[in-house]
């Protein structure tokens, strides 16, 4: 039992920063960080890999007595490892409706002021020539789309208070815009007018072609879509919009 | 327990895969940063004697906390890193007064946040200035005041409970203050710089053993929050009278959101809330929320985390009741 402390005492911080550096390799070789934090900010896991690995040396070679090994520290050191535990739950999962639940605060619950650099337009064709656009752009930039054909990506969600407000045949479509990572992700969403097929349940990816309306209705701004056609389509490898 | 099996017991719940994706987000974005604030830490220990530091810093304590809420500007970090650097700091003899200055101040008074606040409000400098000054006023003013209401009593940690299980050595330190527990033979004491180096990264080692799991439980906490709180309940508390400001708080310390982000995050409440509101969110986050409340207790004893609490929670609070009655930040 002693030797087994001792080597506990001896080996638990090399074998926790080993475990974080395999963790944080991971998610650099696979960019799967991205299913987190921003795409530009591979350089936080990337600083973490360098200081684990460095730790993990220093701690390798340390000399002197070997720290005590008592409860206390072997239960910091499982709340060191535990976010590890949770990595495998994530792979190939991103917010969706029940995160949308929870964080979204209306259909002017996201900034809409409008923000550069705007959309070229021409650019930004598809091959029907509707011009495809984000939903981050049409929630920031409604003046700019208002009265314009446009196809835009998103998931659907039912949302009672909207059908009993707007009418049955109304539901919205919305996608996570991220500022820096997913814990400050914010729904953009808007209203979708036009009769859905029934094989729409929530959270399915769908491609909405429509007429965007900026439409003032009981004294507030309301951005909608008047649905023309839809097509489904797989979730992008990134959900996420910044 | 329950956190630790929740992965196995949990993993079918939509509900677990949330909370994982928020926790894991959180840390990964926080983590990196304490792992730098460590090594900061570290290199403080070993490179900065407390005679340079005093050298550095206005002799008396009122002064120093002047000077230290502004050091984010210099030294920008965000509030994950500068505990592991305050622990160092005071453990070299900076006055708690310009400790809790620059604790508060740090991740707010610098250039980053500046930054991101500006891209966040649309290149409103009014909103930078409002945000930047507060902070520093609430720094230098809880700081002052938590150096006069502990002149007598301890309101850091006492020795082996800063240090709780480096255990690498005896309580001989180099010379500093007794939390600064390390071996004579750490390396630190000679003029070669690999020995010197070596020791810093096994102080900061340390130090983010220390303080990294009081992160981690705050991530947490915070993603439990995220994941079952409706935004739209805390907003509702916000048509009472004088309560938008307190909602706003009350949100920011639930979302535990990093200081170089929550700008983002505030602007996305305009036409929701009013801005000494929006102003609020982001000079409490900084300051005070879950994972901070946590890290603390690596820092201060219990006492002093409550008098901190309380001191930040009124000054933020007054902040925006001025700006609020005064007509202030009006768009």
């Amino acid at each position: 039992m002693k030797a087994l402390s001792a080597l506990a005492g001896r080996y638990s911080r090399v074998l926790l920063y080993g475990t974080w550096f395999w963790a944080l390799s991971g998610l650099l070789a696979n960019r799967r960080y991205e299913d987190f934090l921003r795409p530009e900010f591979g350089l936080l896991p990337a600083v973490g890999l360098l200081a684990v690995l460095a730790f993990g040396f220093i701690e390798l070679g340390r000399t002197g007595k070997n720290p005590r090994t008592d409860l206390g520290g072997a239960l910091r050191w499982a709340v060191l490892i535990a976010p590890l535990l949770y990595l495998p739950l994530t792979r190939g999962v991103a917010l969706d409706g029940a995160a949308f639940d929870k964080r979204w605060t209306g259909l002017n619950g996201f900034d809409r002021t409008p923000s550069a650099p705007l959309i070229e337009w021409a650019s930004q064709a598809v091959s029907s020539g509707v011009p495809s656009v984000t939903l981050a752009d049409l929630c920031r930039n409604a003046e700019l789309y208002n009265g314009r054909r446009i196809a835009v990506d998103g998931m659907i969600k039912h949302v009672p208070e909207i059908a009993a407000e707007f009418g049955p045949n109304t539901c919205l479509l919305y996608r996570f815009v991220i500022s820096c990572c997913v814990a400050d992700a914010v729904p953009a969403a808007i209203l979708l007018v036009g009769k859905l097929p029934s094989n729409n349940p929530d959270d399915t990816w769908i491609k909405a072609e429509g007429v965007f309306k900026l439409e003032n209705r009981d004294g507030r701004d309301v951005i909608l879509l008047d649905l023309e056609h839809i097509t489904h389509v797989s979730r992008p490898r990134n959900p996420y919009l910044y | 327990m329950v956190f630790l099996a929740a992965p196995i017991i949990g993993a079918g719940s939509a509900f677990v895969r949330t909370f994982a994706l928020v926790f894991l987000s959180i840390v990964l974005e926080a983590l990196p940063f304490m792992l730098i604030g460590s090594c900061v830490g570290g290199l403080i220990e070993v490179f900065v004697s407390r005679e340079r530091l005093t050298a550095c810093l206005p002799r008396r304590a009122w002064a120093a906390a002047y000077v230290a809420a502004g050091l984010g500007t210099v030294l920008p970090v965000c509030e994950c890193a500068v505990v592991p650097v305050v622990r160092r700091l005071t453990c070299k003899g900076l006055p708690l007064s310009a400790a809790v200055a620059y604790l508060l101040g740090g991740p707010i008074v610098n250039p980053i946040v500046g930054a991101s606040t500006l891209l966040a409000y649309k290149f409103d400098w009014t909103i930078v200035a409002a945000r930047l000054g507060a902070g520093y006023t609430i720094a230098v003013g809880v700081g002052l005041l938590m150096g006069r209401f502990f002149r007598n009593r301890p309101a850091l940690l006492e020795e082996g409970q800063a240090h709780p299980h480096t255990g690498r050595g005896g309580h001989a330190d180099h010379g500093e203050h007794p939390h600064c527990a390390c071996d004579h033979d750490c390396g630190a004491h000679g003029r070669r710089l690999s020995p010197r180096l070596i020791a810093a990264l096994q102080h900061a080692s340390d130090d983010f053993f220390a303080v990294a799991h009081y992160l981690i439980i705050g991530a947490a906490i915070a993603a439990l929050a995220q994941t079952g709180i409706e935004r739209r309940l805390v907003l509702d508390l916000a048509a009472l009278p004088l309560a938008p400001s307190l909602a706003m708080m009350l949100l920011a310390i639930l979302l535990n959101l990093c200081s170089e982000a929550d700008a983002f995050i505030a602007a996305s409440f305009r036409g929701l809330m009013p801005m000494p509101a929006q102003l609020a969110f982001m000079l409490i986050g900084p300051m005070f929320d879950l994972k901070l409340l946590l890290m603390y207790r690596s820092v201060f004893a219990r006492r002093a985390i409550l008098a901190l609490s309380a001191l930040i929670l009124l000054a933020v609070g007054a902040a925006a009741a001025l700006f609020e009655f005064t007509g202030g930040l009006t768009p």
